[in-house]
């Protein structure tokens, strides 16, 4: 008898903390989130064999060198004011900030800016600091972010570091809200660089094409959104999120598939994107998301 | 009884790696196998036993080199394919005899990694469990 309860026990726990591994609901491969959708396999003998859907953005490194290829410049001014970083007195702010100026750091990066680099990344540090993770982060880091600031290739692999560290240090400490409120201001701040380097009048067509392409990113952030436990945070993102793809949904991309190739080992998979995206579409995703981005931004 | 307590030990044994733990391993034994490419700083990682299967949906931007790696502890044997949304399979590990994927997209698009953990001969007579990480390595095409 206590035996049995001991199996019990062992059966709850181990669904108990499978659901605390964020990995959560699933469902029939559309409306899935994070990771665990379980199905039972033909093996009824051992637990059930389980489905799992995950998704995933390019990283805010992916976001600047995409950005910097599609023909933008860059201007400080479009950053994130480094003077605010003390000014973030709440969890939401600091966390969403700490996104942004990441973005911030990587695009600062890629234009070889190591002044805006050290900056960033002081900014970085304080955020990490204030939110209390700065054991997330190895000591030696940001000695080895300022000893390399003029190396853009050793900074890009240290930055993608420390934000690997952090997102794996929230979740072994349960703090995965910390962890979704960075990626959605990492995002945020990305869109709107490329969103507000454009003129209204006359957008560069290779950058428009990659805005329009962020729809398709934006199902998956949206998706790995509903993963996290819902606070009232990562509710407000949410919402936030849900009104951009309101304005996406006006935009059309169709899928034309081309020709897959491989040379020296390296595959270049074809197709191209047919896009409409009308202008008042661009310019009401413009206004939308300087009004989301200003407000994280605002102390 | 016996049978009872077997299955007891079974399940413990499969709470043991928590997915945060598997970060850890990825970030040991699978991140310097990116090299040349640069980690993305994107991962994702979770615990698998034979006859899982895992999807992870990702979107890769045009202009990048990609190195997609689905690297798993050894008491598990995992295999992993790369199609678009409509199931057409650019890469098969099991065919290609490799665990990671060199491409570029033309143009950004949606990409499905399918990932098996395979059955593979237990000695212990205990159902394996083991971490499965999903990496991408970048460069810049230009």
């Amino acid at each position: 008898m206590n035996r049995k309860k001991l199996c019990i026990a062992a059966i709850s726990t181990s669904l108990f903390l499978v659901a605390c591994n964020g990995e959560k609901k699933g469902g029939d491969g559309g409306e899935v989130v994070d990771t665990i959708a379980k199905e039972p396999t033909t093996d009824s003998s051992r637990l059930e064999a389980t489905r799992q859907i995950m998704y995933s953005i390019p990283s805010t490194a992916e976001t600047a060198d995409l950005l910097k290829e599609a023909g933008t410049t860059y201007d400080i001014k479009m950053m994130n004011d480094v003077k605010f970083v003390d000014k973030y007195n709440v969890l939401k702010k600091q966390a969403l900030n700490l996104g942004i100026y990441g973005a911030d750091l990587n695009y600062a990066n890629v234009f070889e800016k190591s002044m805006e680099v050290q900056l960033y990344m002081e900014s970085c540090q304080s955020l990490v600091k204030r939110l209390g993770i700065e054991g997330a982060i190895s000591d030696n880091v940001w000695d080895r972010l300022e000893e390399n600031k003029d190396d853009r290739d050793s900074l890009n692999s240290i930055i993608s570091e420390v934000f690997f560290d952090l997102d794996t240090y929230l979740e072994e400490n349960d703090k995965t809200e910390i962890s979704g409120l960075i990626v959605a201001g990492g995002w945020i701040e990305g869109l709107f660089i490329a969103t507000q380097m454009m003129s209204e009048k006359k957008p560069n067509q290779e950058l428009l094409d990659r805005v329009a392409e962020q729809k398709l990113s934006l199902e998956n952030l949206c998706k790995l959104m509903e993963s996290y436990t819902e606070t009232e945070n990562i509710k407000s993102v949410r919402e936030d999120l849900k009104r951009l793809q309101g304005v996406f949904a006006k935009v059309e991309i169709v899928r034309v598939k081309g020709e897959t190739t491989t040379k020296n080992g390296v595959t270049t998979i074809g197709g191209k994107n047919e896009i409409n995206f009308p202008p008042e579409v661009f310019i009401e995703l413009r206004n939308m998301v300087k009004e989301i981005r200003n407000s994280y931004t605002k102390p | 009884m016996k049978k009872l307590i077997l299955t007891c030990f079974v399940v413990f044994a499969g709470i043991g790696i928590s997915h945060a733990q598997c970060k850890g391993f990825a970030k040991k034994s699978c991140i310097p196998d990116l090299k040349p490419y640069s980690n993305s700083g994107k991962m994702n990682a979770t615990t698998m036993r034979p006859g899982d299967k895992a999807e992870l949906m990702v979107t890769f931007n045009s202009d990048v080199e990609y190195r997609l790696m689905v690297c798993g502890m050894d008491n598990i044997k995992v295999k992993f394919k790369v199609m678009d949304t409509d199931k057409n399979v650019f890469f098969d590990s099991e065919k290609n005899k490799k665990n990671y994927f060199d491409f570029n997209v033309a143009s950004t698009q949606q990409l499905i990694v399918e990932i098996d953990c395979e059955d593979k001969e237990s000695l212990t007579g205990i159902t394996p469990e083991g971490c499965i990480a999903i990496l991408t390595g970048t460069k810049s095409r230009k």
